[in-house]
């Protein structure tokens, strides 16, 4: 679905690349964590993959890149934007404010693309029930919630149907109920096909993704199975509550970046410990 | 016109700044509302600016239809910015401040004629200044051109210096993303001492987004009379039908045979008593009362004073004052057809939603981008606004001095200005990539999610209307 390589770019009059030699594959349904703190490279990789970088933020792009086989840098919005799709951190930004409603603000992306009227309304339908938005389909966009007006923003996506879906740090701005709800949804279009890439700074959002690639100044430092670098990123809370336990001798295992795995481990402590008092 | 998706995106924030600052109160004659024009015409060109310009007068137009005559002015406005602004004319201060001139010398020029025409006086306060020339014996005109050379050249010599100090101060990175960045790369950094207040102004433009709050902007009063139903496009022929009866009719009555002074005088109360007749029997008849109370009572009065008491031909004494009477019937008539074009307007803005307005003006073939910065402003202002108030109030929390009059103003301009204006391009650039993915830049035409329903009486009342208007021209013109 993704075939990056040797990926460098250049923002425009910069002397210093933003991302280099990037190289990296993403197949369908897969969950990827792109990780990494400030200027890490984390919105320029996914300002290439959406062909938002050249096209309006001007740069040069070195190396080749394939997003469901076309170039995001030269194909046309109308091809480009079924290929793939991008949620921002903002839920505020990515309302237009000129659509009386939630379901013509999902199918405000289709009438720029000249779908007909049919299909337009065939279309929002499915997302609205695959994002479940039934209850604010009729409610007016500015006056939703930023989680509400973040899955908007997420339907908004992908009611163009694309392949690929990028998020870049989308629930920076949102509270714990919000958060989950994000994820949630990000993870169920991954099983239904999409494959998903997740920017974040913090590991507890994307514990449940199969992948994480670490960038560190514009270069991937580490690219597999979930793992926890040291300073690179913030780890979830139960990570850190296990490294605490590691640091007494409490904790053996690898590090837990799931609650289910922290759950796990925990409850073998305690149930070793109690072993060990009987 | 091809602009990219990043200048679409900064222009409803321009336009909200403008309307925004035309309402901000300031001790001076000036308002600065063409200061929204002047940074989308520095930062991406001429086309941006007429663009911001047209925009911003029909939203003032929104409120009071009769600004909309100054439309030609506030696209001039935005298209010479942009201009001077290629012309390198924005790169000090000095050169700011004298383009600042030049625009308002050109822009009172392109006024004072209109003004003129349409009856001789503004409907606001400065028709004193007005009077006061024509009692110095300025012709009409010239008492018009007077009155702007001593508004508009200062008000838009400020506007320029702000927006000078605004792009100095803007990142380079920031500015060098819009079409002209490579123009504004040359812009004089500001003196030293005033740099280092800037870069405080910097730190205090946080990242509060500027939020979408509901449209209050929009006048329409909801209901299911008739006229609400009646499809926009029978609305707009009652508009046009006004406007042929007020500016046609007095030209083809010029060219017939010589009519009494008062003519048509009479004519004109039916029309406005009927269209207020069907304003009361749409349940708006007080909404209505108020808009023309605000709007047209006061331009109507004025232009029939002035030309009354500063008028050409035969007079009577009243007291100490000289009444020119053919005059005063032919200003009374002007004023009479300007009240009806309003009254047209205000049964359109009154009984439809903006966005419905919008969505016929796309079926009709104006550009959906258009419609989007009209909409998208409307949307802006409120929030604008108050993200204007809550910078006023950091400042003030942060010891700058409080106070009143001219010299606080000024000096209190720019600190409240520019964190405003720096969150409003962080804004905007954030919404391009929004747009830019939502396909806002596609060539393809774009469709709707439905169209409005039209009530089976909508032909026959487009024939009423024409025929009622057909009837009393002929009328008059026999």
């Amino acid at each position: 679905m993704i075939e990056a390589s040797n990926l460098n770019f250049f923002y425009a009059s910069a002397k210093n690349p933003a991302i280099s030699g990037i190289t990296f594959q993403a197949h369908a349904g897969e969950t990827i964590a792109l990780i990494g703190g400030d200027n890490s490279g984390k919105s320029t990789l996914l300002y290439l993959l959406s062909g938002l970088a050249p096209q309006l933020l001007k740069g040069e792009r070195h190396g080749q890149l394939q997003v469901a086989g076309l170039d995001p840098s030269t194909a046309p919005p109308e091809i480009r934007l079924r290929a793939v799709g991008m949620v921002f951190a903002n839920p505020v930004s990515q309302i237009t404010g000129i659509c009386p409603s939630v379901e013509e603000e999902i199918a405000w992306s289709l009438g720029n693309l000249g779908v007909n009227r049919e299909a337009m309304h065939r279309q929002v339908d499915e997302v609205i029930q695959q994002l479940h938005l039934e209850e604010i389909r009729h409610r007016i966009p500015w006056q939703l919630s930023s989680g509400q007006q973040q899955l908007v923003a997420v339907a908004s996506a992908l009611v163009l149907q694309p392949q690929v879906l990028l998020f870049d740090e989308p629930i920076s701005s949102l509270d714990a109920h919000s958060r989950k709800a994000v994820i949630a949804a990000a993870l169920d279009l991954a099983q239904a096909g999409h494959t998903i890439i997740w920017a974040t700074p913090e590991l507890e959002s994307v514990a449940n993704f199969s992948r994480w690639i670490y960038l560190d100044r514009g270069k991937i430092i580490y690219d597999g199975p979930p793992n926890w670098l040291g300073k690179t990123a913030l780890p979830a809370a139960w990570t850190r509550l296990a490294q605490k336990a590691q640091a007494q001798g409490l904790w053996s295992q690898p590090l837990p970046f799931t609650e289910h795995e922290a759950a796990e481990g925990f409850g073998a402590i305690i149930h070793s410990h109690d072993n060990h008092k009987a | 016109m091809r602009l990219d998706t990043r200048t679409w995106a900064l222009l409803p924030f321009a336009v909200a700044l403008n309307v925004v600052m035309g309402w901000t109160a300031s001790p001076l004659p000036v308002h600065l509302d063409s200061l929204g024009t002047c940074i989308a015409a520095a930062l991406a060109g001429p086309a941006a600016g007429m663009l911001t310009g047209a925009i911003g007068n029909i939203i003032s137009a929104l409120q009071n239809p009769i600004w909309l005559r100054y439309f030609p002015v506030a696209i001039m406005i935005g298209a010479l910015t942009g201009l001077l602004t290629r012309w390198k004319m924005l790169n000090s201060a000095f050169l700011a401040g004298v383009s600042g001139i030049i625009i308002g010398i050109c822009s009172a020029s392109l006024a004072a004629p209109i003004t003129a025409w349409s009856g001789g006086a503004s409907g606001g306060g400065t028709d004193l200044l007005i009077a006061a020339f024509r009692e110095l014996g300025y012709s009409k005109l010239s008492a018009c051109f007077a009155e702007s050379l001593l508004v508009d050249p200062l008000d838009k010599m400020i506007s320029c210096l702000a927006v000078y100090a605004f792009l100095s101060i803007m990142p380079s990175k920031m500015r060098s993303a819009f079409p002209n960045g490579p123009v504004l790369s040359h812009i004089q950094p500001l003196k030293a001492n005033f740099a280092a207040n800037a870069a405080k102004l910097k730190e205090s433009a946080t990242r509060q987004n500027i939020e979408i709050c509901s449209v209050n902007l929009s006048i329409d009063v909801p209901g299911s009379s008739f006229w609400h139903r009646a499809a926009t496009s029978t609305k707009f022929l009652l508009i046009l039908c006004s406007a042929i009866a007020l500016f046609a009719v007095p030209g083809w009555i010029k060219l017939t045979a010589p009519q009494p002074m008062w003519y048509p005088l009479p004519y004109y109360p039916v029309l406005l008593a009927s269209l207020f007749a069907l304003a009361i029997s749409s349940g708006i008849g007080a909404e209505l009362g108020r808009l023309l109370l605000w709007t047209a009572f006061p331009l109507g009065l004025a232009i029939t004073l002035i030309n009354g008491l500063w008028g050409q031909g035969d007079e009577i004494a009243i007291g100490p004052l000289h009444w020119s009477i053919a005059s005063a019937c032919q200003a009374s008539s002007l004023a009479m057809g300007i009240t009806l074009v309003t009254e047209s307007i205000g049964l359109l803005l009154l009984t439809t939603p903006i966005y419905n307005i919008c969505s016929y003006l796309e079926r009709c073939g104006v550009p959906g981008r258009i419609n989007y910065i009209l909409l998208a402003s409307l949307n802006l202002i409120p929030s604008m606004q108050r993200r204007s108030a809550e910078i006023r109030e950091t400042q003030a929390a942060r010891a700058m001095p409080s106070g009143s009059g001219l010299r606080h103003w000024l000096r209190t301009l720019l600190p409240s200005l520019i964190p405003l204006l720096l969150s409003a391009i962080a804004d905007a650039h954030e919404r391009a990539l929004t747009l830019e993915m939502r396909g806002f830049s596609a060539s393809s035409s774009r469709t709707s999610w439905s169209t409005p329903q039209v009530p089976s009486y909508d032909p026959m009342l487009k024939a009423g209307i024409l025929l009622v208007f057909i009837t009393i021209g002929v009328l008059i013109c026999a």
